[in-house]
């Protein structure tokens, strides 16, 4: 055989061996970078989501109230689905197209979580009577919203109590259920936030803290818009509402701002806080007699073999797979319960993390019911789990998109950093004499007279409605960022391997008042629901 | 003699069907897997940034590995444009009605650099939500690929490159 014929013959073999070779990494590589896409997308709609939460939670009035927060999320989902249907527009997927692939959105929130997924809308036979088949909703529907808050909460039961605890994303507890006073069963709702007990000094109206005493304040401010013009008055923050005092051109009244309009308080006891906001000193106290209840009660006693499940069972402490492992006291109060390892804050990482999975892996398979794929709950990773105890976040689930050769199954989770729900360690600022706010971490940051601690969130601009209808933009506190610590981080001087809590007791103890009445102040004033027996 | 001739011809034409032909191809695809692991490493990279609000070390060391292991040198520039609301809050109070402008400032691969190798080990950049972060990258190498169309028809100029990728966004999360 001649040579050519040898070539011809290896090139028909190779040839289509090879565009064979080509069209499959071709189809590979438009998989892949589909699913980076996707990815991308995801993560931008989860953050457009949580930037809505955001807004919509510093802009309302009334933003902290459990069926204002309903709204909030139902806001957020919908841009959530908005943003995802704009950016998949390409391929022609709609809001209602895209609600069958995602199997659920999760609101971690402050003590609890949502969950926006579908469910079947069951009536009762009343309910079925008095409704006729020609309205809007069925019974046996399937619904696409948001289910009932679930706490982050687990179940105690001990020869002297039976408690229910619910943990936050910091040290705030809530204790319910009943425990024995004598013989008598004595029922109990409990909360505060839980610090380290020996730096803890209290004596009447003298508190202190870590060696600095917190005090009253009386010079707070704030800018508000009512009644047609931006004033800046003295404030307080009581149970998430804000209360102003207005003693100017002969006017001598309390109130709350609802919509821009002044609803009058006839409360002497509120002018009195605002003028001497004791509220720092509260935060401290109520910690204290939650621990001091707690000892008293033998709840310091509670380990992982009290727990208990909602039918009254005991937890297998032996189970190696269980959700639980701590060992030892959970509330170990002659230890260092604030730093991050201990009993207290593993536990609670432990209950948040299976009251979370535990929910969502039911969410995600009742999906199953409606969807001709089958949804898998994706493992989350430690980090991604990091994420979720550091401040309130969006976890959204997109599955069953075919990107060719493979079926999409990704999530995302987005973290807020700035919200009224809660006041994390890094969430005041110091707002120095000449209006700059710093971190508390900036590097070699001196004391000056006038230095006050701000909460973060009062630093963000409002938008509010004038009476012709055009957009008003003020800021609750006015003042400039620092270059330093805040517009970029380049000049701090915490390490990374340093907890705030270690930099904050290096530093000058007239600081360290400062902060630390900051913190308790702004917690305290915090919207909680509690329930007073 | 015509014999001759036509018998170089041949194992010449045979040469290149049978060996370069071959090498171009493996060589094509070999780039197109480099380029799609380039992609992948550097939308995750960047992504991980924005989530987490920070450029670590670790981080940026991992993302020039996996571009290291497709035997290739790569130019890689980041940026990050700066978030500065400090115009938008000095407006006066006569300026209620409008929105003040945030200003953006640029900082590029070698001031992030300085930063990350102050720390030996553990060095960070810290941004904060609403920063924009972007990272590009090309190749500086000629790929065999290249080296092979060269041979035939030659790319002029200095940036000749082929596997590119960048990827960019805002900032989701401040960092702690």
């Amino acid at each position: 055989m001649k040579i050519q014929t040898l070539a011809v013959i290896f090139v028909i073999i190779i040839l289509p061996i090879s565009l064979v070779f080509a069209s499959y990494t071709q189809g590979r590589v438009e998989t892949v970078n589909l699913q980076t896409r996707y990815d991308s997308k995801l993560n931008d709609a989860t953050y457009d989501a949580l930037k809505a939460y955001q807004l919509n939670n510093f802009n309302s009035d009334s933003s902290d109230y459990v069926n204002a927060k309903m709204r909030d999320i139902k806001a957020s989902a919908n841009t959530f689905f908005n943003s995802m249907a704009s950016a998949f527009s390409e391929l022609g997927y709609t809001k209602e197209t895209l609600q069958n692939y995602v199997p659920a959105l999760v609101y971690a929130m402050y003590d609890g979580y949502y969950i926006y997924s579908s469910y079947t809308n069951t009536w009762d036979s009343e309910t079925i009577n008095k409704h006729s088949t020609d309205e809007s909703y069925h019974n046996d529907e399937k619904l696409y919203g948001i289910k009932p808050y679930v706490y982050y909460s687990c179940r105690y039961k001990g020869t002297n109590y039976d408690v229910t605890i619910t943990y936050s994303l910091d040290n705030y507890i809530q204790i319910q259920g009943y425990v024995m006073e004598g013989s008598q069963k004595k029922t109990v709702s409990k909360y505060g936030y839980l610090l380290n007990k020996k730096d803890l000094v209290i004596n009447g109206d003298n508190v202190e803290y870590k060696g600095v005493s917190i005090n009253k304040e009386n010079s707070l401010k704030e800018n508000i818009y009512v009644d047609g013009q931006i004033r800046g008055l003295s404030y307080i923050k009581k149970n998430g509402t804000k209360y102003y005092y207005d003693n100017e051109n002969g006017a001598d009244n309390v109130f709350s701002v609802i919509n821009g309009k002044k609803i009058i308080q006839n409360d002497e006891e509120l002018k009195n806080e605002i003028q001497n906001n004791d509220y720092a000193q509260k935060y401290y106290k109520e910690s204290k007699d939650l621990m001091d209840f707690m000892q008293n009660y033998g709840l310091d006693e509670i380990k992982i073999s009290n727990i208990v499940d909602e039918n009254g069972n005991q937890y297998n402490t032996n189970d190696e797979n269980g959700a639980y492992h701590t060992s030892g006291k959970i509330f170990d109060f002659d230890d260092d319960i604030e730093s991050e390892t201990s009993n207290f804050n593993t536990h609670r990482i432990e209950v948040i993390k299976h009251s979370i999975e535990r929910n969502l892996s039911i969410a995600i398979s009742n999906f199953n019911a409606f969807s001709s794929f089958e949804f898998q709950m994706p493992k989350l990773k430690d980090e991604d789990w990091d994420k979720i105890m550091d401040n309130i976040s969006i976890i959204s689930f997109l599955q069953g998109v075919n990107i060719g050769g493979k079926i999409y199954n990704g999530y995302s989770i987005v973290t807020n950093t700035k919200n009224e729900d809660l006041v994390m360690q890094d969430s005041i600022y110091i707002k120095d004499a000449s209006g700059i706010f710093h971190r508390i971490t900036e590097n070699s940051l001196p004391y000056q007279d006038g230095m006050i601690g701000i909460y973060n969130v009062n630093i963000e601009r409002r938008t509010t409605q004038d009476t012709d209808g055009s957009n008003l933009y003020y800021f609750p506190v006015d003042g400039t960022l620092s270059y330093n610590s805040i517009v970029t981080q380049n000049n701090i001087s915490k390490t990374s391997t340093q907890t705030l809590s270690d930099y904050i007791n290096g530093l000058d103890n007239r600081l360290k008042q400062i902060y630390y009445t900051a913190l308790g102040r702004e917690r305290y004033s915090l919207y909680r629901a509690r329930l007073e027996i | 003699m015509d014999d001759i001739l036509i018998s170089v011809f041949a194992i010449i034409l045979s040469v290149t069907l049978m060996f370069i032909f071959p090498l171009m191809t493996m060589s094509d695809r070999t780039d197109e897997v480099s380029q799609l692991t380039v992609d992948i490493a550097t939308v995750e990279f960047v992504d991980e940034v924005r989530k987490t609000g920070i450029i670590t070390q670790n981080q940026y060391n991992k993302f020039l590995a996996n571009l290291g292991s497709t035997g290739n040198t790569y130019n890689v520039e980041l940026e990050v444009r700066i978030k500065d609301e400090n115009p938008a809050r000095k407006m006066t109070k006569s300026d209620n009605y409008d929105i003040g402008e945030n200003v953006y400032y640029s900082i590029y691969t070698s001031q992030i650099m300085e930063v990350l190798e102050k720390d030996e080990d553990n060095g960070e950049y810290k941004l904060k939500e609403g920063d924009i972060f972007s990272a590009s990258v090309k190749n500086t190498n000629q790929t065999i690929s290249q080296q092979l169309k060269n041979f035939y028809y030659t790319v002029v100029g200095k940036d000749t490159y082929i596997i590119s990728a960048s990827h960019a966004g805002l900032v989701t999360a401040t960092a702690k």
